[in-house]
């Protein structure tokens, strides 16, 4: 039996050898060609070092139309300092918003709120991006949402209502920063009723996240009897360490 | 068109090319290596042992039981007393692994003093790893902090070679920990290596029960692997942007571990240097260590990071709520987990039965155990201290506390917030100016967009007389040290810029205007001047070049007149740049259109050692030119009755000495049992 397969296998070999080389080639071809997700966040990761072949495969990798590789491009070009890269990282950013890459909206929403080298600050067009974000499950945007209808600005009245509303998307979510912010304007009663025990929950889940301010404000609070908190030796030094702690903690922006 | 497959084949090179050190030190750890010899020949089949991981995380440079702000003891924390509890676990559990989870190596002013202050040099060991070598651990991760002071300096102080840009090697490493360390998931930009070795493979001689009952010793391979949240990427940026990169730890474990196995490991312990989260799993995300637990073939974890107990049956922390936690076991998804709260505090204990199938040992699961150990005994008292430990780092520990004492310089007067409330600066304008010079030494650098706009400053009376007569800012007139400076700042902050308009600006003052009840001139009864409007909230300018007064008389958001930037009324449109705190810059007091959309540089530096640094920097303090400008009084207005506060008694003479008039003392005590005292402001003067 076992010579059986032997002899049946030999003549094999060459024909398998070939084979194997046809499809190893084909499939570099196509994976070079067609990368899956996880070769084009490891390009973003590399590209993030400002590893050239990286970047060129992302480039090359776009161009084909991955969405994905377009925002990654995106991505790392306008975190350089000189106008020419922001302003190509914003169109590869805008090119995957376009094709409906959620992500890709968030980051091209926060870009034109902030602005950048060559791009300015603009909150009233990276309105539109931020929404598009939400809709598409990126809940993230609704915290800037929130903070464009906190301002004051050229073409909008401030609206706390409506920032409000966007920035308890935003901590329902669970983004401390949007916690936070909602637990002050809960707290001040600004576009909506004053509530210092929703303030504090909010300012709690934040806390867990390591939010520094958070802390901060839930220390502050210890030492005032406020928010509904005792003031007590141990949850006082509890508190002075992860508000000291966790300044070196900030949970990344949503 | 094929660069992308460059990229993906050099980083396997240099992975291959990684793995040839941690081959010799595989070789050296455990003698001939080859997964039979991971018992020694004579161990038969069913042969059983016992083996302890014992933990310790977040130390964070904890050593002894003290706290160098307060210059005096804290039997609540410190290395000195967990020590004791390892001494108690080993006597216990003869077979054991001591293993360091990391944030290890920063925390304290110890810390601070041998990373930046005196550094340590490459000839002598960090005080931390110190006894910790002497308390021969076996093996340790990498926390975030590690990162906290620098890629030179934890190259340094782990006796590491690290190839990465910016970092140089001498002929051999310095000084550092005696035991293996490993991280997996950091990678050097420049080789697409590891930084540290991902993994280790431990021989440990233990002692075991044969089948027919004789007491045998036998080697159990115990394979090690660190992880740190990949989140270190955004809070060390200015030391790690374009120097290394982070991998997800999934995908890191999942690569890993199968080559341990293979190179005889017969234990897997992951070092997992973050908490509990089951979010969808990303590999940029913080806390991976519930993803991590799914990942095949691991025996134990020990975690950190949170500063949280586990296991702890009573806890209400929600990551050890989560589906597939068990707080009372002390396992996640099944894997036997420990986490070791901070500070030494706690000692975490996983216990494991361990039988030999003639290959290799397994682990019997009926007989672990998971415990979190507390230094604080059931009646509130702390075990004592393992004496060895202070004696070994006497010299580092009062070399610290005569850094902490050391003045940065000396003051003509007294500084205080006795009278902040009612326009005294002698404690804040100090603050005002070394955010200033911070915030303006940066721009000037690194903004250069902005580098035509003022620079202004703003802060309040962090210590305004809430928790009584002793809640105020005081440093005497004659040296100022540095544990002062906690007095001048009292919070953790860090130092932020925000771009306003001068709107904005008259805004900041109405919100910070509202510290004050409104007055009625015509009321004859006394009035209480002072609101329940926070006094950390009452920020104030300490500038020449801006002027403003405050209309107590007025309703809120109307208070603020008379707002001029250098002798002429503010261009409410024109900016402006203000150097403040984390706090405000990120929205903290609801200040309106003060929060992170009007921040143009947020530093990684606390506006106390900024403070610091300043006060070093000028040495002498003079009344005239850093505690008396006064950007703003009240506006002048003759009450019928009295306008009142409260403040420290007996401290009226530090008002007139500061020009303030118009206030007179009521009594020296209010009543009250919180030393404090009535004082009246003439608001028509």
């Amino acid at each position: 039996m076992l010579q059986t397969l032997k002899r049946r296998k030999l003549p094999f070999i060459p024909f398998l050898a070939l084979a194997t080389l046809v499809v190893a080639v084909g499939t570099w071809q196509y994976q070079a060609r067609h990368p899956d997700d996880a070769q084009i966040e490891q390009w973003g990761v590399l590209a993030g070092v400002q590893d050239e072949a990286a970047i060129s495969a992302l480039r090359t990798a776009a161009t084909d139309g991955s969405k994905l590789a377009s925002r990654a491009l995106g991505q790392v070009l306008i975190r350089r300092s000189d106008e020419a890269s922001v302003k190509d990282g914003q169109r590869w950013l805008q090119r995957a918003a376009e094709a409906g890459d959620a992500r890709a909206s968030l980051l091209l929403g926060k870009l034109l709120l902030k602005g950048g080298p060559g791009v300015n600050a603009d909150a009233l067009s990276a309105r539109p991006w931020l929404e598009a974000a939400v809709k598409g499950g990126q809940p993230g945007g609704a915290h800037y949402l929130g903070l464009i209808y906190r301002q004051d600005l050229p073409g909008q009245t401030r609206a706390p209502q409506k920032a409000v509303y966007w920035l308890e998307v935003a901590a329902t979510a669970g983004f401390a920063d949007s916690q936070f912010l909602l637990g002050q304007m809960l707290l001040s009663g600004d576009g909506v009723a004053p509530d210092i025990d929703r303030a504090r929950t909010w300012f709690e889940a934040a806390a867990t996240q390591d939010h520094p301010e958070a802390n901060l404000e839930l220390l502050m609070a210890y030492r005032r009897n406020d928010l509904g908190l005792k003031h007590s030796t141990e949850a006082q030094a509890r508190q002075w360490m992860e508000a000291e702690h966790s300044l070196r903690h900030r949970p990344d922006a949503p | 068109m094929f660069r992308g497959l460059v990229v993906k084949n050099r980083l396997v090179d240099s992975l291959r090319n990684a793995s040839l050190p941690l081959a010799i030190v595989v070789m050296v750890l455990g003698g001939c290596g080859g997964s039979n010899d991971s018992a020694t020949p004579a161990t038969p089949v069913n042969t059983k042992s016992t083996l302890a991981l014992l933990e310790t995380t977040d130390l964070h440079t904890n050593v002894m039981s003290y706290d160098y702000f307060k210059l005096a003891e804290d039997k609540s924390l410190g290395f000195e007393r967990v020590a004791t509890l390892i001494n108690a676990a080993r006597a216990e559990f003869p077979n054991n692994l001591l293993l360091d989870n990391g944030d290890t190596i920063q925390g304290t002013a110890l810390s601070d003093y041998q990373a930046s202050v005196s550094p340590v040099p490459c000839t002598q060991t960090l005080a931390m790893y110190k006894v910790m070598n002497l308390m021969k651990f076996d093996g340790g991760g990498i926390g975030n902090h590690e990162f906290n002071y620098g890629l030179p300096f934890l190259n340094q102080v782990t006796g590491s070679k690290f190839d990465v840009d910016g970092v140089t090697n001498g002929a051999t490493p310095c000084a550092g920990p005696s035991f293996p360390q490993a991280l997996a998931n950091v990678y050097s930009a420049k080789t697409k290596a590891p930084l540290f070795s991902p993994y280790q493979i431990i021989t440990k001689n233990v002692t075991a029960t044969a089948p027919d009952g004789r007491t045998v010793s036998a080697s159990v391979k115990v394979g090690i692997i660190g992880f740190t949240p990949p989140t270190i990427m955004s809070w060390d940026k200015r030391w790690l942007d374009g120097k290394v990169y982070t991998q997800g730890v999934v995908e890191t474990a999942t690569k890993f571990i199968p080559e341990m196995r293979s190179k005889g490991a017969d234990l897997v312990v992951v070092i997992s240097h973050g908490g509990l989260d089951n979010s969808t799993y990303d590999p940029t995300m913080e806390n991976g260590s519930w993803h991590l637990s799914k990942v095949p073939g691991i025996d134990a974890m020990v975690i950190g990071h949170s500063h949280q107990i586990f296991p702890d049956a009573a806890s209400t922390v929600t990551q050890f709520s989560l589906p597939g936690v068990d707080k009372t076991k002390g396992t996640v998804n099944g894997v036997p987990t420990v986490m070791s709260n901070y500070w030494g505090k706690h000692l975490g204990v996983i216990k494991l039965d361990l039988v030999y199938d003639g290959s290799k040992w397994n682990v019997d699961s009926t007989g672990t155990r998971v415990e979190a150990r507390s230094t604080q005994n059931a009646d509130k008292s702390y075990v004592a201290v393992e004496p060895s430990i202070a004696l070994a780092v006497a010299t580092e520990h009062a070399a610290t506390i005569q850094y902490v004492k050391t003045p940065i310089g000396t003051t003509d007067f007294n500084m205080s917030t006795y009278f902040a409330d009612v326009g005294e600066v002698s404690a804040i304008e100090i603050v005002n100016q070394a955010q200033a010079d911070y915030v303006s030494t940066y721009v000037a650098a690194n903004l250069p967009q902005y580098k035509t706009l003022p620079v202004l400053s703003i802060s309040a009376p962090f210590k305004s007389g809430f928790a009584g007569g002793n809640d105020y800012t005081d440093v005497a007139s004659g040296n100022v040290a540095i544990n002062n400076a906690a007095d001048l700042y009292l919070y953790p902050n860090t130092v932020y810029a925000v771009r306003v308009q001068g709107s904005d600006i008259k805004n900041w003052l109405e919100t910070a205007a509202k510290r004050f009840n409104q007055i009625d001139p015509n009321l004859t009864t006394d009035q209480a001047l002072i609101s329940t409007f926070p006094g950390y909230n009452f920020d104030m300018f300490t500038s020449p070049d801006l002027k403003y007064e405050i209309d107590v008389t007025q309703a809120l958001n109307s208070r603020i007149k008379n707002l001029t930037y250098k002798g002429v009324a503010i261009d409410p449109t024109a900016y402006f740049i203000v150097a403040t705190n984390n706090y405000r810059g990120s929205g903290g007091g609801n200040f309106p259109g003060i929060d992170s959309t009007k921040v143009i540089y947020a530093s990684p530096d606390a506006n106390r050692d900024v403070l610091i640094s300043y006060i070093k920097g000028l040495k002498t303090l003079t009344f005239a030119k850093n505690g008396s400008d006064r950007s703003w009084r009240f506006t002048k207005v003759t009450t019928k009755g009295r306008v009142t506060f409260k403040s420290a008694p007996n401290k009226l003479s530090l008002a007139t000495t500061a020009g303030l008039t118009n206030i007179s003392s009521i009594n020296n005590s209010d009543g009250s049992a919180n030393n404090l005292a009535d004082y009246a402001i003439d608001l028509s003067k």
